[in-house]
């Protein structure tokens, strides 16, 4: 190269001019010395959600244990909705349906495998005669965050009480916040609705708004939404989902320290231009870490962490062309959860270093 | 046959993949072995971005520990010389723009120091190749921002092609190429704006 004044062999001479020296005696052991009391990170394995924590910890160990040896149940786990810790066997609990007739005892095959809750009873075929029962729906939209209303609240794989549609374990608690993912669905007289709990010891998949009878088994979170900027304690308290539940797609502020470094990570799902592969974002929460992602920050890579602020947003657009990176699963991902999942992740678009005082 | 192999398991180095692979897994020593083999060419390098001796050292430092610690998320072994590369360049970067110890200076053709508009159309001056004098192309390179320093260290001292400058940036070669083209004329003009 050659095409002005300069020529190569100046630019190189100028250059080792500029970087000739001797290696400092010491320097090797000062590496030895600080590498030996550095914790080396933990293995990226599956990155599935936003969040990098301790509290995902056993869900990627045990995603990473099993993968070598039944990549089918990744995809269950992932995208069925099945967890690890899964039960066996679950005893209903909950009363019978008050829409039940005396002396209407169904089979308890039938009724076992017939209700979207676990509170057994009628199947919908042998319901009787009369008006159609109002369905229960609370009018949840995709993002919006819900909530149970009864204990013992069945998810199935999907919106019917059909056989075919599986029944998940372990039920949900009273109290479980739930992230809505799709719009509702009508079905066996139920208004179902496709949810990730936020307890991912939990099922995601679908259930039912509430009874035949008009008891309501979920309804609209009215957890309370902190304004943007938040920090991380606020950050914290919105986990997993809360954060998409909470803003939608608006641009929010995150202030806090973020790190961003090189990286080489195995993640489970690809497609957006901002889920790499080569780079690694965490926001500090204090016990845990939330990964961003780099949707444009202009951040400098390197070690450490930064205090300032990154403006960014869930739900990014991109996140509809989320598919699963993990080929030849059985069964196939469900790509609902996979866009979801990509919609709780945050986009980081611009960061700005706040020095601290 | 038996001391034929003894010899030749004494005689070969490690494979570097296997060190990174031992280092991955936590071992010390391996990280030790890597880190002697590419002390003196990334303290080089460094050298080559920042401005200072200490500061290099620092970077050097910095980097390899930073690589050791992601070194289990690296998953093919066979990359590490562009992945630590990668790491360096950047410690450097991060490292000059927290001590901001660099002053990206302008050095668009038309405004030179004095402040006087140049729009000369003539490109070069035929005779400025012969009185180039170091001093001034060491204090034109200091003007340069750090990515120009970088890529321009990554091919003249390095000696590394556009393809690995690229996998080193984490950046497209078509990329690569016009950016090595436009250090190469920053640093042009910033060596008229030397004279």
């Amino acid at each position: 190269m050659n095409d002005g004044m300069l020529t190569d062999t100046q630019i190189t001479a100028a250059f080792i001019a500029r970087s000739e020296g001797s290696v400092s005696h010491d320097l090797a052991e000062r590496i030895h010395a600080e590498t030996s009391r550095t914790r080396q990170a933990s293995r990226l394995v599956v990155l599935t959600g936003g969040l990098s924590d301790n509290a995902n910890a056993h869900r990627l160990l045990w995603a990473a244990a099993i993968s070598a040896t039944s990549l089918a149940l990744v995809g269950g786990l992932f995208f069925a909705g099945r967890q690890p810790d899964e039960q066996t066997s679950v005893v209903p609990n909950t009363p019978a349906s008050p829409s039940v007739p005396a002396g209407e005892s169904p089979s308890p095959t039938a009724g076992a495998s017939e209700q979207p809750s676990p509170s057994v009873e009628p199947a919908p075929s042998a319901a009787p005669s009369g008006p159609p029962p109002a369905v229960v729906d609370p009018k949840l939209g995709v993002d919006d965050g819900a909530v149970t209303l009864v204990a013992d609240l069945r998810v199935r794989s999907a919106p019917t009480v059909a056989e075919s549609s599986a029944k998940l374990e372990p039920l949900l608690p009273a109290g479980m916040r739930l992230l809505v993912i799709g719009d509702p669905v009508e079905a066996d007289g139920y208004a179902w609705y496709h949810v990730l709990p936020f307890d991912s010891a939990y099922p995601s998949g679908w259930v039912a708004a509430g009874s035949r009878a008009g008891e309501s088994w979920i309804g609209a979170d009215e957890t309370a939404c902190p304004e943007s900027p938040l920090d991380a304690a606020e950050l914290t308290a919105l986990m997993p989902y809360g954060g998409l539940a909470c803003s939608g797609d608006q641009e929010i502020q995150l202030t806090g320290e973020l790190s961003c470094e090189l990286a080489d990570v195995d993640r489970s799902i690809s497609g957006p231009s901002w889920l790499r592969a080569d780079r690694h974002c965490t926001f500090d929460l204090g016990d845990s870490t939330m990964e961003i992602f780099d949707g444009g920050m202009a951040f400098e890579y390197g070690p450490g962490r930064v205090n300032g602020i990154v403006t960014g947003h869930f739900a990014d657009p991109e996140s509809s062309t989320c598919v699963s990176a993990i080929e030849d699963v059985d069964p196939p991902p469900d790509a609902d959860q996979l866009v979801a999942t990509c919609r709780t992740m945050f986009v980081g678009k611009e960061w700005v270093s706040v020095p601290i005082d | 046959m038996l001391f034929a192999q003894t010899l030749r398991a004494t005689v070969e180095p490690t494979p570097a993949s296997d060190l990174v692979r031992r280092a991955s897994r936590g071992d010390v020593a391996a990280f030790d072995a890597l880190v002697a083999a590419r002390l003196s060419a990334s303290l080089r390098l460094a050298r080559a971005i920042v401005d200072s001796p200490a500061d290099a050292e620092d970077v050097v430092q910095e980097a390899f520990v930073s690589a050791w610690r992601n070194l289990p998320r690296l998953r093919e072994p066979d990359r590490f010389d562009a992945w630590f590369g990668r790491i360096l360049v950047n410690t450097a970067r991060t490292h000059i723009r927290r001590r901001g110890s660099v002053r990206p200076i302008s050095i668009d053709r038309r405004h030179v120091d004095d402040g006087r508009e140049d729009d000369t159309p003539g490109q070069h001056d035929p005779g400025l190749e012969s009185v180039v004098s170091s001093d001034a192309l060491s204090r034109a390179i200091n003007r340069l921002t750090t990515d120009q320093r970088s890529i321009l260290a990554l091919h003249h001292l390095e000696e590394r092609p556009v393809a690995q400058i690229a996998t080193v940036l984490g950046i497209p070669v078509g990329t690569a190429k016009w950016r090595l083209h436009a250090a190469r004329q920053a640093l042009e003009r910033a060596l008229e704006a030397e004279r």
